[in-house]
């Protein structure tokens, strides 16, 4: 292997332009469009700078895009959800030290606002982070519908990544669609106290591909009405799923959490 | 301007994604490693990743001890090598720590022995080559023992005399990997582990004793068989 030369000109314009930053302060690699988020503050502080970067972010496009890198470290977004923008993708830096969560409310499906702790937006991407609604261990009682993330329009992707939900009242997912959204999933675990994905009634599509998906006490895959899709491919679905309010799922070269094959209904035999 | 000091390290942000020059020899580079490694302590409110740059990083006979929550990142499997000559089998070049993932890189231990070992608690490879080569009694490429858990994705691993060990109670799953060993060497189990394999490659199959439990999902052999849940392929 050959080694590559150290590019010492790079190296001393970044430690010298750090050298000033402040606890709550991002750092634009490149020209502006890989940005690292610090995780220096509380954890409450780290999600607001990373609300604040996104903020700072006005124009993305296709040849104008975005990454958010996540430092290691915690950020807590409380109550409010995390709302992407088309074209910025949310990197962290490995699903076991990079952790995002919150507890927003709100079910969709009675009208209430956005319940996810980070909601998709079109053309973006969630990789190597961990995702967690923390439920009623958050310190909110009683609390109704759960998501760790959602997507109501668009095409987005989560690689690498993990969404947990933990227990609510209500509905407690890994991942909410609403509306028509599309999103490819691949390697990654989904999993929450109820529902591993949940699909309410409209015209999303997910594909899954090299992941778990579990509602840990409740169903893996649930529909909340016809007209979505939910395939998964070389995957784990772990306490199986309800399709009596209509939805369309198929299974390939997956299996459950007995490691029974499953078959294309995605029913152990 | 004068060259950096060959055991450079780069601090993005606040010190939580630690860049680990490769800007000095091979030998220096796995230093900087090490001291990169010695000056941190992971905690899970408290997490840390040292990306490498690439480059090859010679770790000689010493093996590096990760630390809990202190993700090993490097620059791609094809860029960024980190080998040694282990002594002994039971420690590999890198010795993984309770959550925490080596991930884009590769490990070879160069005389035989281990690539990469587990001892306790739960870790992760994730696209990752694992490589042990050279004549040993003993020459894997992921040890797994006491009560190591190894989850596995996307990677290659490969042993002169086996791909896997499994040892004491450790379980290992394995997924979307190939784990290459020579003959009935692929994985090796004592009574008391597990090891699943999903939409992997065996090759060379395994030597399980009594005691252990081997499944096979959507996997299949080096002739590309497919293999059934016992990971044994169809009779002839």
């Amino acid at each position: 292997m050959k080694r590559r030369p150290f590019k010492l000109t790079t190296l001393l314009a970044l430690v010298l332009g750090l050298a000033s930053l402040g606890a709550e302060a991002q750092v634009s690699l490149g020209v502006n469009r890989l940005l690292v988020v610090s995780a220096a503050g509380s954890a409450t502080q780290n999600c607001t700078g990373l609300r604040d970067t996104l903020a700072g972010i006005t124009t993305t496009a296709a040849d104008n895009p975005y990454v958010l890198r996540l430092e290691p470290g915690e950020y807590d977004c409380g109550a409010t959800s995390l709302v992407m923008k088309s074209y910025v993708d949310l990197e962290g830096s490995g699903e076991g030290v990079t952790r995002v969560f919150g507890v927003p409310e709100g079910d969709p499906l009675v009208g209430d606002p956005e319940p996810a702790v980070v909601a998709m937006a079109d053309q973006m991407e969630l990789r190597f982070l961990t995702v967690e609604h923390l439920g009623d261990e958050g310190g909110t009682t009683d609390l109704c519908a759960a998501a760790a993330v959602s997507a109501g329009s668009g095409e987005s992707r989560i690689t690498h990544a993990s969404l947990v939900a933990r227990e609510a009242l209500c509905n407690s997912c890994g991942l909410f669609t609403r509306t028509s959204a599309t999103i490819r999933v691949a390697d990654s675990s989904i999993k929450g106290d109820f529902e591993g994905i949940l699909m309410q009634d409209g015209s999303s599509t997910v594909l899954v591909r090299g992941s778990t998906v579990e509602g840990a006490n409740g169903t893996g895959v649930v529909f909340a009405g016809a007209g979505d899709v939910v395939l998964l491919a070389h995957s784990q679905l772990i306490h199986g799923f309800d399709t009596t309010q209509g939805g369309d799922l198929t299974c390939l070269y997956s299996y459950d959490g007995n490691l029974a094959e499953l078959n294309s209904g995605c029913s152990p035999p | 301007m004068t060259r950096p000091a060959a055991d450079a390290q780069v601090s993005l942000g606040v010190n939580r994604l630690l860049v680990v020059s490769a800007g000095g020899t091979a030998v220096e580079n796995c230093q900087n490693l090490r001291d990169a490694l010695a000056g941190i302590t992971g905690t899970a409110m408290n997490p840390y990743v040292l990306r490498l740059e690439p480059g090859e990083y010679d770790c000689e006979t010493s093996t590096v001890v990760m630390k809990s929550h202190v993700d090993l990142e490097g620059s791609g499997e094809g860029v960024t090598r980190v080998f040694g000559n282990p002594t002994v089998d039971s420690l590999g070049v890198i010795d993984l720590a309770d959550e925490m993932e080596i991930r884009f890189v590769t490990v070879e231990s160069t005389g035989g022995h281990t690539a990469v070992s587990a001892t306790t608690g739960e870790s992760r490879i994730t696209n990752a080559t694992l490589i042990s080569a050279g004549a040993a009694v003993a020459s894997y490429g992921l040890l797994a023992k006491s009560s190591a858990t190894v989850r596995i994705a996307g990677s290659s691993i490969k042993g002169a005399t086996h791909g896997v060990s499994l040892q004491g109670t450790s379980a290992a799953t394995i997924h979307r990997s190939t784990v290459e060993g020579p003959a009935s060497g692929g994985i090796v189990m004592e009574a008391g582990t597990g090891a699943v394999l999903a939409d992997s490659q065996l090759i060379n199959g395994f030597a399980a004793a009594a005691g252990a439990a081997l499944t096979c999902l959507y996997s299949y052999d080096g002739n590309l068989a497919e293999l059934n849940a016992a990971c044994s392929p169809p009779p002839p």
